[in-house]
């Protein structure tokens, strides 16, 4: 890791740039991409141009790895007020001279924000004000690194083999007494957590505990509210929560809106066949591997967790997570310090003691909103890989918007939940809580195919392994039986020669050990 | 505020900029590199507008004093900014025939970035280049 330190003049409008400039050179010189240069140059200048029009002084401190970029802008000054006002485009307190210089727009703090991955501000009034940022250098690496979340328990499992079935990507086998999963297949959709009756498969356990820091904003997706809704009121649950510590909670419930509407808009501007909405992270994993012509087709924003996070940007926030797909988005590319997930159930243990009586639930129940008849709703796993079949070859070209949720009946069918999805969706009101200012936000990494199904690094390589499973799979009986672990009879054939499987597993094939016993 | 014009949305012509300068009958103060081409254009007078729309091949075209606009082409390595009002100019007060100051001269030099001072109102440069792309894409 290198630092460096910059000093900035306040006032000092002819060598204003310097810093950046510093910032820039040394970025050039460790090769960043381009894309990622240009972001990080404009933050570093709007914030340096924020020391020179405001401040008496300040300074620029650079830390920079092999991983990121952190900058830190501190400056002697007046502060300011309303953090939360300034981030409002176009609010501004410059001066006249600044302005005529073609400062002091208003939108100096917004344009860093929208600029880098990481952005924190804290300021006391009439001392100065602490500026961080933090640019990843690289873009979140695809391929057989992708993280997922799964966890299988090391007892349990009673070889039932539901799991291995299941698994849209045939992540799944069960070799001796437990299932194994091949993490660069696994999408983090749960089918197999759902269809496990054993309790072998589960989250994986390193997520946070659920205790509320300091200023932490507490995050609630829809489905988590709808848990408490038709028994307690949103003011029972918001006054629990707040007796645990959560002052500020948020519900996501307008980030998923924003991002309808944005996919709405992206479908009427783009015509052709129908646009997939990125609104499930699961369903975007299984598209990386096993749809990867269809990426195209993918509304190019954030799912609305990664929306509120990012609107969180810099705060602390604990999000309660609904599956494992979100729980990796949350960790992925992360500082520790920021984002905790917890799951469901670890906050109902300590809301639940705390809520009041439960009330007539019958009082609650509200017609859910109509359905936008441009919109399908796909939900399951088994629904999601047939429709997305459907479209990879051109069959389906009708709605123009497909909403595909990896869980039935979308994260109100969470395996993480206790209430019935069918239940729950109907007792959810709309707009029970504040809702977050957020709007949909446009990824700035593009979604990438994963090489989850190609059998070798090179071509010829996975050419020669392709015709190595095809002469096996002629003397393996073609069943699907499972009874082997794997899922399906090709899917023994690829993990005996990639080494996975031994070369007697079948038991039923010719030559194979059911035979000669 | 003055007029703010869009990126050029669709424009795919690429142009030289000397003869872009000679015909828009814009003043070439430094030529920078030859043969820059210019993909994008961009007029605004706010230095985060112009930040954010400032990409490869961007040619700003801006009232505001030249240092700033040089020091911010210099910063996302833009090939060409055209002035307007005479690069002097303040918000509110364009003094028309000035010349940029030589500190935004030297620092253009010193990057290789072509400085371009159109004599027209930014209304009207921006008019003049419009042409000038449109006949580029017909050619």
């Amino acid at each position: 890791m290198t630092e460096s330190c910059c000093e900035i003049r306040g006032g000092d409008f002819d060598q204003a740039g310097a810093a950046s400039r510093l910032l820039k050179e040394q970025l050039k010189k460790i090769g960043v991409a381009p894309e990622i240069l240009r972001r990080a140059v404009i933050a570093a200048y709007e914030a340096e141009m924020n020391v020179v029009i405001h401040a008496h002084r300040g300074v620029m401190k650079t830390a920079l790895d092999d991983t990121q970029a952190r900058v830190e802008v501190l400056d002697e000054g007046p502060g300011i007020a309303d953090p939360e006002l300034a981030m409002t485009e176009g609010y501004s307190t410059a001066g006249r001279r600044a302005r005529q210089l073609g400062f002091g727009a208003g939108l100096g703090l917004p344009n860093i924000r929208k600029s880098v991955d990481r952005f924190t501000i804290e300021s006391t009034v009439g001392q100065g004000t602490r500026l961080r940022f933090t640019i990843y250098l690289k873009p979140q690496a695809g391929g057989p690194d992708k993280p997922n979340s799964l966890q299988i328990k090391a007892e349990g499992c009673t070889q039932c083999l539901r799991c291995i079935r299941v698994c849209p990507t045939r992540a799944m086998r069960v070799r001796g007494t437990r299932p194994q999963k091949l993490d660069y297949l696994c999408v983090d959709c749960m089918s197999c957590i759902a269809a496990c009756p054993a309790g072998a498969l589960t989250v994986e356990p390193t997520v946070g505990q659920f205790v509320a820091a300091p200023e932490c904003v507490l995050v609630l997706q829809p489905a988590v509210v709808a848990q408490y809704v038709p028994a307690w009121s949103v003011e029972d649950l918001q006054e629990g929560l707040r007796q645990l510590g959560f002052s500020k909670v948020i519900v996501t419930e307008r980030a998923e809106s924003d991002l309808r509407a944005a996919v709405l808009e992206h479908a009427q501007a783009e015509g052709g066949g129908p646009t997939l909405s990125s609104v499930c992270p699961a369903v975007l994993n299984l598209i990386e591997t096993r749809f990867p012509s269809l990426l195209r087709s993918v509304a190019p924003y954030l799912s609305p967790l990664e929306a509120v996070r990012e609107e969180l940007s810099g705060r602390r926030a604990t999000f309660v997570v609904l599956c494992l797909a979100q729980k990796t988005l949350l960790g992925m590319g992360r500082g520790p310090e920021e984002v905790d997930a917890v799951l469901p159930a670890q906050m109902e243990s300590k809301l639940r003691p705390l809520l009041k009586s439960s009330r007539d639930a019958a009082a609650a129940v509200e017609a859910a909103a109509g359905e936008d008849p441009r919109i399908a709703r796909i939900t399951g796993m088994a629904e999601v890989v047939r429709v997305l079949e459907e479209i990879e070859n051109g069959d389906m070209t009708e709605p123009r918007v497909v909403e595909l949720y990896a869980c039935d009946e979308g994260c109100f069918g969470s395996p993480l939940l206790r209430e019935d999805p069918r239940v729950s969706r109907r007792y959810y009101r709309t707009s029970t809580a504040a809702p977050l200012a957020a709007r949909a936000i446009r990824r700035r990494v593009a979604l990438e195919g994963r090489p989850g199904l190609r059998l070798d690094s090179t071509m010829a390589g996975a050419i020669q392994k392709l015709a190595e499973i095809n002469r096996l799979l002629q003397d393996l009986p073609g069943e699907d039986c499972g009874l082997c672990g794997s899922p399906t009879c090709a899917a023994l054939a690829e993990d005996i020669v990639l080494g996975r499987a031994s070369a007697d597993a079948c038991r039923k094939a010719s030559g194979g050990t059911d035979e000669t016993r | 505020m003055y007029g703010r014009g869009g990126p050029a949305a669709g424009w795919a012509a690429t142009l030289i900029i000397t003869d872009l300068a000679a015909k828009i009958g814009a003043t070439v103060v430094t030529a920078g590199k030859e043969q820059a081409a210019i993909q994008h254009v961009y007029a605004g007078d706010r230095i985060s507008d112009l930040l954010n729309h400032a990409g490869r091949g961007t040619l700003l075209v801006s009232h505001l004093p030249a240092i700033q606009v040089i020091r911010l082409a210099e910063l996302m390595d833009l090939p060409a900014v055209c002035v307007v009002g005479g690069g002097r100019a303040t918000a509110g007060s364009p003094c028309q025939g000035a010349s940029p100051e030589p500190e935004a001269v030297a620092a253009a030099q010193r990057h290789g970035t072509s400085l371009l001072v159109s004599p027209a109102e930014l209304l009207e440069t921006c008019g003049r280049i419009y042409e000038c792309l449109c006949q580029e894409r017909l050619a």
